[in-house]
């Protein structure tokens, strides 16, 4: 029964990712990439992979797939996916191009060794020395957290790139355009009831992430997506980037997890190693420095670069 | 073709989305564990209901917007 049902996902994967690269309408093209991340997410918990699940649906399929609607929507919305007639030289070569990329990705699959070379026993044998259940978080924020710290540190940088984008009058300013919608009016109903519940279980996400799949990454996204809810529905109006607590709070996140890791250069002899019996604490203290700067940059990632100047 | 426009296709979702799910999920609650888990379906549900009617809403009044445009 399994076996059919892994075989109905794969099948149903392959043929969205087709219909998204043959999709004739941007937006329909769009569309499908979303349920093709919803999909995926479903073939990840078939793996056993239920934290990349989790940031699959959130990240991979919602904040991305929000990310291309929004400039699938600003490039026309019926605007063909393959552009026009003058671009069309470049079709065959991109083609070309992804099937080379395609094609030398699945020799590479095929040419792994039957048992691929593993870190896993030797972070379940370290696990208990992070005081942390879940050995993802363990990897990503105790025997890898150098990583995670340039994710965060990139990310800034990416939201930088995008605010680079505005015009000079416009610097500074509220980013994205302003929402209206009918005060009463179904959005704003929905802006209203689900923060509530969306707040609680990003929330949840967070906290649970060190003993149980989740984390701060899938939590910010949550709140990420709520915050840009009760924008999208007018009720709220995103902050002016020239704010001294927005920027304050976006870098927050980032210096307090540099400020532990020169903590254990003092205590524990290495960058970002936690003093004995202080790892938990820290770990947390950590991510909940992260998950306020996370859920801003997430979000203001998606509102884009300012186009509002000094208006009020 | 059967559903010729956005507002029957939208009419059609709404039976798989509530009443399907629904089922589905009341067939799981009799197989779930603890009531917790019980609990947390139905909640799945009750939320995918309020999110199915938010969005045919609003795909609606986009359509009939269009619609009334020239």
């Amino acid at each position: 029964m399994m076996t059919f049902v892994n075989l109905l996902l794969a099948v149903l994967l392959l043929a969205l990712a087709a219909w998204t690269t043959l999709a004739r309408n941007m937006f329909a093209a769009v569309v499908g990439f979303i349920a093709y991340g919803a999909l995926l997410a479903l073939a990840w918990v078939q793996l056993s992979g239920i934290d990349i699940a989790l940031t699959e649906a959130a990240i991979g399929s919602g904040l991305t797939g929000l990310l291309l609607l929004n400039a699938a929507s600003r490039l026309h919305v019926n605007a063909n996916a393959g552009g026009n007639t003058g671009r069309s030289r470049l079709r065959v070569p991109a083609a070309l191009l992804s099937a080379a990329v395609s094609g030398a990705l699945m020799l590479c699959v095929f040419a792994l060794p039957e048992t691929p070379p593993t870190l896993a026993p030797d972070v379940a044998a370290n696990l208990a020395s992070t005081e942390v259940r879940n050995p993802i978080t363990a990897v990503l924020l105790a025997f890898r957290a150098m990583d995670t710290l340039l994710e965060a540190i990139v990310l800034l940088f990416a939201l930088i790139g995008v605010w680079s984008l505005s015009s000079d009058p416009h610097w500074g300013g509220r980013p994205g355009l302003r929402q209206y919608s009918e005060p009463n009016g179904i959005l704003a109903y929905t802006a209203r009831v689900l923060p509530p519940i969306g707040i609680v279980v990003g929330a949840y996400i967070f906290w649970t992430g060190a003993d149980y799949p989740g984390g701060k990454f899938q939590g910010a996204t949550l709140l990420a997506a709520m915050w840009l809810l009760v924008l999208m529905a007018g009720l709220a109006d995103a902050p002016p980037i020239r704010r001294t607590w927005l920027r304050v709070a976006l870098v927050a996140g980032p210096l307090a997890f540099i400020a532990v890791g020169f903590l254990g250069l003092q205590t524990a002899g290495a960058f970002l190693a936690y003093p004995e019996g202080f790892v938990k604490p820290l770990i947390i203290a950590i991510e909940l420095a992260l998950l306020p700067s996370l859920t801003l940059v997430l979000g203001l990632l998606l509102l884009g670069a300012p186009l509002r100047g000094e208006e009020p | 073709m059967r559903f010729p426009d956005t507002l029957t296709r939208l009419h059609a979702l709404t039976k798989a989305d509530n009443l399907g799910l629904g089922l589905v999920v009341l067939g799981l609650v009799l197989q779930a564990g603890s009531v917790a888990a019980a609990l947390k379906l139905i909640c799945v549900w009750l939320l995918l209901l309020l999110s199915g009617a938010c969005v045919s809403q609003l795909i609606a009044r986009n359509t009939r917007e269009r619609e009334s445009r020239p």
